[in-house]
């Protein structure tokens, strides 16, 4: 008897990305938008990291529970 | 020996105390524990307690053959095991029920020790069985009672009995014994062991114990094969509590000079009133625009934590348990607490360690910060979830603020939540074949009405093995009324054309709309992946999310 194969699930679709003209928001816009979240959250994740730092710091020097 | 009892909790339980006391005088120093715990039960009929003698407390034992047996004065070696049941029974009826109806009427069991403090053992309490209401995390425990093999669910608690184990040995003996019992890649640890993993490092004797620090609880659970994180005095040090309380993440929560286990938290608020919740309501000024924002922690009715010194399942808020033990540890402070001090005091005492399992590398903290710098605070988002959504006045005015909600939870479950719930054929097949990473973040916004229906209108789903030096920043997927983003499936589409507009901007035979495009390419800053992916999710519209999707329910509702 031959095996069947049955497929379950649909491929994933498979899109062309072409930045259209006249999108909600430019390329170069959303681009450059993007760039200063990025900056502005590696910055932010540096500060989580101090904070980090200071928050060891202070459990060595604190009392026992 | 075992002897069966039979009383009212809600009538005769001083009765029933008294017994025990006359009966055990030597497991019994502390009776008014015992009656703060029977106030918990919710039977209203009679209640049969099968009291088990000279009963073989591992807890215990560990505890006596380490520290009590070499004192000077006697101390007992048995402890005494009290086990109760709904409703009136006798030995015939207990030992020819069925399995099925005993267990349906098992509250569960306490352990009593000979000690003077720290007389409750052992507890494995059913919340459903007690006036417990919250979400929360128990775990299945197996006993034996009276020679019949039974099972209860819940979350194991104990009292310290401040010689061996202090609260912080105590609170990590019940969290570490939740996560063995449920997860077969960690094991339980006795209160000794506990302590040997502390003396390894430390300069002074561990017994009698004299407490551990933050950084020493984080020590002991790193040596159990946890990889834990220690937050304390960080900023929005209370949305991370919220956040691993929604997480069904069961953590160890330091106050002051105290230790408690957080495993969930209560009910959700009915019938709210906007201003009641109004002083929750956070104003953002993005743009030259307010937005405003309410975290899901003002809609919960407080924190399901296990306190050593009280009975189990005590439900409690930050300010509330704070001020408490504060006001303990400095008596004068009674009465002059205020708000600004009680935050001054939740910032340089307040602290939790969670015991994070392997490979969750981005945290609450900087989850809930690529969610704040991407999506939170990013008017271009904010706007097209508005747009979306058809929903004037959603985030823009504090009466319909943005509600939000951050957890952790593993895809497998996430998935299998998601297959059952979703009505669109083409999501569910998405989730049934789409390759997860194995823990994933998961950020819900909606409104307040939306999350009385338990509703929300968008998902961001993070990939918690990820970083924000990805190029995708983590970002996993994006969903809102008729958009939705699966960024795994898109990324070779991306890649490839990002790589092929590259090489063609170079070639001058290109097509004039071509070249276009590729020029726009060109001078377009170095973000050229995600900006591909937002490019998608605000401009490729996709039906498979409608506008409200039911949300998801990580905690088990009790």
């Amino acid at each position: 008897m031959a095996i069947k194969k049955i497929e379950v699930t649909r491929p994933a679709k498979q899109t062309r990305f072409v930045p259209k003209k006249g999108a909600k928001h430019s390329v170069r816009a959303l681009s450059l938008h993007l760039r200063e979240t990025s900056k502005e959250l590696t910055r932010k994740m540096h500060e989580i990291d101090l904070e980090e730092k200071r928050s060891w710091a202070k459990a060595r020097t604190r009392t026992t529970k | 020996m075992s002897y069966f009892y039979t009383f009212d909790p809600q009538n005769d339980y001083f009765e029933f105390i008294k017994s025990l006391v006359e009966d055990y005088p030597m497991y019994f120093h502390q009776p008014k524990r015992l009656a703060d715990i029977i106030a918990l039960f919710r039977y209203n009929g009679e209640v049969t307690a099968i009291v088990e003698t000279d009963y073989v407390d591992k807890q215990y034992r560990d505890s006596y053959y380490a520290y009590y047996s070499q004192k000077y004065s006697d101390y007992r070696r048995n402890c005494v095991r009290v086990a109760f049941f709904e409703g009136a029974l006798n030995i015939q009826q207990f030992i020819s029920k069925p399995n099925e109806e005993i267990e349906s009427r098992f509250i569960g069991t306490i352990v009593f020790r000979p000690l003077n403090i720290g007389m409750i053992g052992q507890t494995f309490l059913d919340p459903l069985k007690l006036k417990v209401e919250g979400f929360f995390q128990t775990c299945q425990i197996r006993s034996l009672v009276c020679g019949r093999k039974l099972t209860v669910r819940a979350f194991p608690f104990s009292s310290q009995d401040a010689e061996t184990m202090t609260c912080a040995e105590t609170s990590l003996y019940n969290l570490i014994k939740y996560y063995a019992i449920k997860y077969s890649e960690y094991r339980e640890l006795m209160p000794i062991e506990i302590l040997t993993c502390i003396e390894s490092t430390y300069y002074e004797r561990v017994l009698p114990s004299l407490g551990i620090s933050e950084e020493y609880i984080a020590k002991v659970l790193s040596e159990s094969h946890f990889y834990p994180r220690l937050y304390t005095g960080v900023e929005g040090f209370s949305d991370l509590i919220n956040i691993y309380a929604e997480s069904g993440m069961p953590f160890i929560w330091g106050l002051p000079g105290h230790v408690v286990n957080c495993i969930g938290h209560g009910k959700y608020k009915e019938n709210l009133a906007i201003d009641q919740l109004e002083p929750y309501v956070e104003c953002r000024e993005i743009d030259d625009k307010n937005y405003y924002f309410l975290s899901d922690s003002a809609l919960i009715d407080g924190y399901i934590v296990m306190d050593d010194n009280k009975a189990p399942y005590y439900k409690t808020t930050l300010n509330e348990i704070t001020a408490e033990y504060y006001i303990e540890v400095n008596p004068d402070s009674e009465g002059k607490i205020i708000n600004s001090t009680l935050r001054e005091v939740i910032k340089e005492t307040d602290a939790i360690i969670v015991p994070l399992p392997r490979r969750i590398f981005i945290d609450a903290a900087r989850a809930k910060q690529i969610y704040e710098s991407c999506f939170l605070t990013d008017p271009w988002f904010l706007d097209d979830i508005i747009v979306a959504n058809g929903l004037k006045g959603w985030g823009t005015t504090p009466q319909n603020p943005f509600v939000w909600r951050i957890f952790l939870t593993t895809s497998n479950k996430y998935k299998d939540y998601k297959v059952r719930s979703t009505s669109n054929q083409k999501l569910v097949e998405h989730y049934m074949s789409s390759p997860f990473p194995r823990f994933i973040w998961v950020l819900e916004i909606g409104s307040i009405s939306s999350y009385e229906n338990r509703q929300a209108y968008v998902e961001i789903i993070l990939d918690a093995t990820s970083s924000i030096y990805s190029e995708n920043w983590g970002i996993l997927s994006i969903a809102y009324n008729k958009h939705f983003i699966f960024v795994p499936s898109i990324s070779k589409v991306i890649n490839s054309q990002i790589k092929k507009m590259n090489v063609e901007s170079s070639r001058p035979e290109l097509s004039l709309a071509d070249q276009s495009l590729s020029c726009e390419w060109e001078e377009a800053p170095d973000q050229s992946y995600l900006t591909a992916i937002f490019h998608f999710l605000y401009n490729e519209l996709d039906d498979s999310y409608g506008e409200r999707f039911r949300m998801f329910n990580n905690l088990e509702e009790e």
